[in-house]
């Protein structure tokens, strides 16, 4: 037993509940038993890793979900060695290139040239002759590599996937996982198959918990009876939750842990680093001085080593920035305000992109706004 | 030359060393007369004072040679040098319960603060007579830092609590090396008592720390090496130490190290394994090497727990795992390098610290004085900051600078010059320094030199950096923008633009290795300085600060180190890293451990318990318990270990990997350790119960067996029923009873089984069974509860035959 989302997590294409149209394509896709290379993107939370993992079960059996962890060496031109994380099935290999930075080029051009150059040779109908569908469609020569992340891919790992992809397509296939192809460079779009997995609706997501509820009968019972009630605050995970459908199943794990009873009105369970910055919105919209400054350098500096990445503070920053500035009644006019926060956040955002200081760019970001503000509130001086 | 020269001075201190200690009296006439033959200096002070200090070896050399050549004096002055370390761990190494002669120790102390006294009055003075004697004669032929590693305990620098600690773990070791008691059994009676209670279940027949390998970690220079030497020298080991430059083949070092382990030296001391710089070995040879011999010692030290009786019925197989019997002393820069990530839990770790500025000064103090040299302190106090504590570098800065004449002149002429800022920059080109000083420049505005002048030279400074102290002195400047007094909203925003052109520069440097913007590195610096620079800021001379807080990126390190570690399970697999710091782990905490919910209701709850657990369980998380003073995050925990100084430390529940690192409210944190406790208590029971059951299946099979094997033995069968009855009966007993008392009964009701198991054909236990399970029936039904819990592990205590009214 472990954690409802892992436990529910759908296994075969049957099991997947909503996108149906999607489903249908990857039986289609499964039946014909090939495939040309995949680009799988969609907010998190949507389904792609999933739709993935059934795919791949689909094509070769339950033998893909035989995963185990590997630690693979590469050595940078520059003689250091580097160790990376594949996940590999008998049938497939997973892959979070980003995890090296930028050292991902080696990883991408060692890794596939090495997975590529091997032919596999398929024992699978002599071992598992139980499994009929191997048998009959003994075609699948190639091995799936599953790129995880792939739009914080570099320019240049993106650029080395280009010609593998084709030079060695008779013994790989590659399903790329992102949440925007916005950074996927367009030869790669043009050499895979796209296909888009959104977020579950409200009536999608509130079919799912139902049935998780379902099986789990202790959990069950603390959740309200009436189903309006019910309803009522499936729809307050479903909105904290942003429409994540995994977020969703853990916050309402979390609730069911936390809660005796779950109504309507009970407290979502939100992460802690937002509070803190909830609370800085307010500090700095109060108080604009350097001493001010002084303390959310050390707040950044503590969000910062919380792992929370430096692109989310600085939106959920502006976001809230953006609640509190609206209600802030001394302001006169307050669409200019907005419109010049918003700016600066995306200054700022730009700048996080581009250097690799966070904290500069968070607290310039702090700063500016502080300077708008200020000017907004005593005319420029 | 106007200070040079204070005879009147000189004479004092002469007079009131004499006064102090007058039991050197004559010896001190005796070496000063044997001076005066072969130099006509009588006034050199310090040499006196060194001679005294270290009497009683110089004395019969100092005969030899006034009888001999003047000529041969020098090499023996050198030799005396070497003599005096020596002769102090000498009579500190004698006795590890460190009984020292205060006496002695007194009379060095006296003479050293008076040295310390006199010092920087004449520092000048000594300094050309000393260095001119020094260079005719002694050669410098041997590197400082080797010269003046630490050689006793008391020599050691750094943090006190971190070289106790290190000294405790060392001799825990002592029975199974020595045979001698370890300080732990040699704790006072009312201290055991506090003793937290982990301790006794892992207790280990030798008593030897828990862990077995001590890593010690922290940042180059700061005296690992010395003080795993040192120390182990000091009780009475013999060092064996395998570092980067030998060899690190896997073959190679298991040989070497079971050489070092299970053999004797030629001396016939024990040997102690120094294992140097682990996180360059490579995970295949080295760590590997380490991990068998750690778990060949635990499988061993089970079977003698267990009474080793099988083992010794098998006879000698090759394949019998081997007791450690050595300690192994583990160092590195860096921990979480991924090469240690499986050593690390089995090893003590230490962390390192810098030493306090003050503390090197006053060493690096010292060498100048056994070596002549003159320091000021303003130079000792750049050297030190920007070497960053690094003592090694500091001692070796110190002998670059001794060995040339002229630039240790101009460092004098710099003191009794015009001094400030202008005076450390003058000459030296050694840009690390620079790093530290450049910040300064750009901070305060020197005042007889305008603006203009001041911009260009730090321009010619900047641009004579490399990227990386530009990087360096762009983060300062970032570091402490903050607390300059000028420092307006405006100003500050202005400024954010070009700490992004440096950030941008620096970035473009680094990553693509472009060289060509290497130029404009130096922007961001000069705008800090027309930004900043105010001739107010000058004498309000608080020190801003411009250092970064390191403490935030240890943390983010061990951030990390738990994402890749979580990351590793299957279930979390799927995410990407940012999601799950950001959204994942939070809900996880509260899934796993739900502090909304009170304690109270939660343990009522079992179905929620239980779910917990398996979650936790899938998920590859373990309770532990560590000991601690305080709560504040991993580092202050190292450090508040001997805080509290009666030996009650505060026990700590936590996850590992250590969820807790998510976590912002302090709150909860502290919430969470009184869940996670429970729930330890929880999952320990919940997997007594499944050995239990899983035992009761196994006798079953077992007495099935029995039956089968010989029909005869009806009565046999019978016996065999019976304590499978009386375990369900406590396992009844004891779900019904208070949590603790429940896991008492349980551990030695299976010890018990375990005990029938083993020995299952024997006919006696059989007739013991009958003894005891109906008195235990009879005793926990007892109203008063008395609970016995007898010897633990069936060794010769159980295997012969106890009535209960022998125990009582």
């Amino acid at each position: 037993m472990s954690l409802w989302a892992d436990k529910y997590c759908p296994r075969t294409l049957d099991d997947l509940t909503y996108h149906e149209e999607i489903s249908k394509k990857l039986k289609k896709l499964s039946s014909s038993g090939d495939f040309p290379h995949l680009l799988v993107y969609g907010p998190s939370g949507a389904g792609k890793k999933t739709r993935v993992m059934v795919l791949l079960r689909e094509l070769y059996g339950s033998g893909a979900e035989k995963l185990k962890v590997d630690v693979k060496t590469f050595q940078t031109p520059s003689g250091r060695k580097l160790e990376f994380n594949v996940i590999s099935s008998p049938y497939h290999l997973e892959i979070t290139p980003s995890d090296m930075g930028n050292n991902d080029r080696i990883v991408i051009q060692d890794l596939l040239k090495d997975v590529g150059q091997t032919e596999s040779i398929d024992f699978a109908g002599l071992l598992h002759n139980d499994d009929k569908k191997i048998v009959s469609n003994n075609k699948k020569k190639f091995k799936v590599v599953v790129i995880n992340e792939a739009e914080l891919l570099s320019r240049d790992a993106q650029a080395a996937l280009r010609r593998t992809m084709e030079k060695f397509s008779a013994n790989i296939r590659l399903i790329l996982v992102c949440n925007s192809t916005s950074s996927i460079i367009d030869p790669i779009k043009s050499r895979t198959l796209a296909v888009r997995v959104g977020l579950a609706t409200f009536k999608e997501t509130s079919d799912v918990f139902q049935n998780i509820l379902k099986h789990e009968h202790m959990a069950d019972s603390s959740f309200p009876e009436d189903e309006v009630e019910r309803q009522a605050s499936f729809q307050k995970v479903y909105e904290s939750a942003e429409g994540n459908l995994r977020m969703g199943i853990m916050m309402l794990e979390a609730l069911y842990m936390n809660n005796e009873h779950v109504t309507c009105s009970t407290a979502m369970i939100r992460p802690d680093w937002q509070l803190v910055i909830d609370e800085l919105a307010r500090g700095i919209i109060k108080d604009r001085s350097v001493g001010k400054l002084q303390h959310t350098r050390s707040v950044l500096y503590e969000l910062l080593a919380h792992a929370i990445p430096a692109n989310l503070i600085l939106k959920r920053l502006t976001l809230q920035l953006w609640h509190d500035l609206g209600e802030f009644a001394a302001l006169k006019n307050k669409d200019e305000t907005l419109t010049k926060v918003v700016d600066a956040a995306s200054t700022f955002d730009e700048r996080l992109s581009l250097g690799s200081k966070d904290i500069f760019h968070l607290e310039g970001f702090i700063t500016r706004v502080m300077v708008i503000v200020e000017e907004e509130l005593n005319g420029r001086t | 030359m106007s200070i040079y020269a204070m005879p009147s001075l000189g004479l004092d201190f002469s007079k009131s060393l004499l006064g102090t200690s007058s039991g050197f009296k004559s010896i001190q006439d005796l070496t000063e007369k044997g001076q005066s033959t072969q130099s006509s200096n009588s006034t050199q002070l310090k040499e006196d004072i060194q001679y005294s200090s270290s009497v009683q070896v110089v004395l019969p050399k100092e005969i030899m040679l006034s009888s001999g050549k003047t000529i041969c004096l020098q090499p023996k002055n050198r030799g005396q040098y070497n003599e005096e370390p020596i002769l102090e761990k000498a009579t500190l190494a004698s006795d590890t319960i460190q009984l020292i002669d205060m006496g002695n120790l007194r009379r060095k102390l006296e003479i050293e603060k008076l040295i310390h006294h006199q010092e920087p009055k004449n520092t000048s003075n000594r300094f050309k007579k000393t260095f001119h004697g020094l260079k005719d004669g002694r050669r410098v032929d041997s590197l400082w830092t080797e010269k003046y590693r630490p050689k006793s305990f008391f020599d050691l620098l750094g943090n006190e609590r971190t070289n106790r600690h290190i000294l405790e773990w060392l001799n825990q070791w002592n029975e199974v090396v020595f045979g001698r008691p370890t300080p732990d059994q040699m704790m006072p009676e009312y201290l055991q008592a506090n003793r937290p209670q982990t301790a006794s279940l892992f207790s280990d027949p030798f008593h030897r720390p828990y862990k077995r390998v001590l890593l010690i970690h922290g940042a180059p220079g700061t005296g690992k090496t010395s003080i795993a030497h040192v120390i182990s020298k000091q009780l009475g080991y013999e060092v064996s130490e395998i570092n980067a430059s030998d060899e690190r083949a896997a073959s190679v070092i298991r040989e070497k190290v079971r050489n070092s382990v299970q053999n004797e030296s030629l001396s016939g001391k024990p040997v102690c394994l120094v294992v140097d710089e682990v996180d360059g070995a490579t995970e295949q040879g080295f760590v590997r090497c380490l991990l068998d011999l750690l778990y060949n010692d635990r499988r061993a030290t089970e079977n003698i727990k267990l009474g080793d009786t099988r083992d010794t019925n098998r006879g000698k197989s090759r394949k019998r795992p081997s007791l450690l019997r050595r300690p192994i002393i583990a160092i590195c820069n860096d921990v979480y390098a991924p090469a240690l990530e499986k050593l690390r839990p089995l090893c003590e770790v230490v962390s390192f610290r810098r030493s306090g500025a003050r503390q090197i000064k006053a060493r690096l103090q010292k060498i100048c004085e056994r070596e002549g040299l003159a320091m000021n302190e303003k130079i000792m106090d750049a050297l030190v900051m920007s070497t960053g504590g690094d003592v090694r570098s500091c001692i070796n800065h110190i002998q670059f600078y001794g060995a040339d004449e002229t630039e240790t002149e101009t460092e004098i002429e710099i003191e009794t010059g015009t001094g400030t800022g202008a005076g450390t920059r003058s000459n030296r080109k050694d840009t690390e320094v620079a790093w530290y000083l450049l910040l300064g420049d750009i901070y305060t505005r020197s005042a007889n030199v305008t603006k203009q002048q001041q911009l260009e030279t730090i321009r010619d400074n900047l641009s004579r950096c490399s990227p990386s102290v530009l990087d360096r002195v762009t983060g300062g400047c970032f570091n402490a923008m903050l607390e300059c007094d000028g420092a307006g909203m405006r100003k500050l925003d202005q400024v954010s633009e070009w700490l992004f052109f440096g950030d941008l520069v620096s970035r473009n440097y680094r990553v693509f290795d472009r060289t060509d913007v290497a130029n404009y590195g130096s922007a961001a610096g000069l705008k800090f300085f027309k930004t900043f620079n105010e001739v107010k800021a000058m004498e309000a001379n608080s020190r801003l600060s411009f250092r970064s807080r390191d403490e935030y990126f240890e943390h983010k390190k061990q951030a990390r180190e738990v994402i890749k570690r979580l990351k590793r399970k299957m279930g979390l697999v799927s995410c990407d890293r940012q999601h799950l710091a950001s959204n994942e782990i939070p809900l996880l905490n509260s899934v796993v451990i739900p502090t909304e919910l009170g304690i109270r209701q939660f343990e009522e709850n079992a179905e929620k318990v239980a779910h917990s657990v398996n979650v936790a369980e899938s998920l590859g998380l373990y309770y532990e318990t560590t000991e601690a003073a305080m709560v504040e995050g991993e580092e202050e925990e190292e450090a508040g270990r001997y805080n509290n100084r009666y030996g009650l430390r505060r026990k700590i529940h936590r996850f590992r990997p250590n969820l807790t690192l998510f976590l912002m409210s302090r709150d909860t944190i502290s919430k969470q350790d009184v869940f996670i406790q429970m729930l330890q208590v929880h999952e320990t029971k919940h997997r007594e119960r499944e050995r239990v059951a899983a035992e009761m299946q196994r006798k079953r099979q077992v007495a099935v067996e029995a039956r089968d094997r010989d029909m005869e033995g009806e009565p046999k069968k019978k016996q065999m029923k019976h304590p499978g009855s009386s375990v369900e009966y406590f396992q009844r007993k004891y779900n019904r009873l208070s949590t603790q008392l429940s896991h008492e009964t349980d551990k030695s009701s299976r010890k018990h089984l375990g005990g029938l198991e083993m020995l299952a054909g024997g006919a006696k236990i059989g007739q013991k069974q009958n003894d005891e399970a109906p008195l235990r029936g009879a005793m926990s039904e007892n109203s008063n509860r008395i609970w016995i819990k007898y010897h633990e592990g069936f060794s010769n205590a159980v295997r012969k035959d106890i009535t209960w009214e022998q125990i009582f």
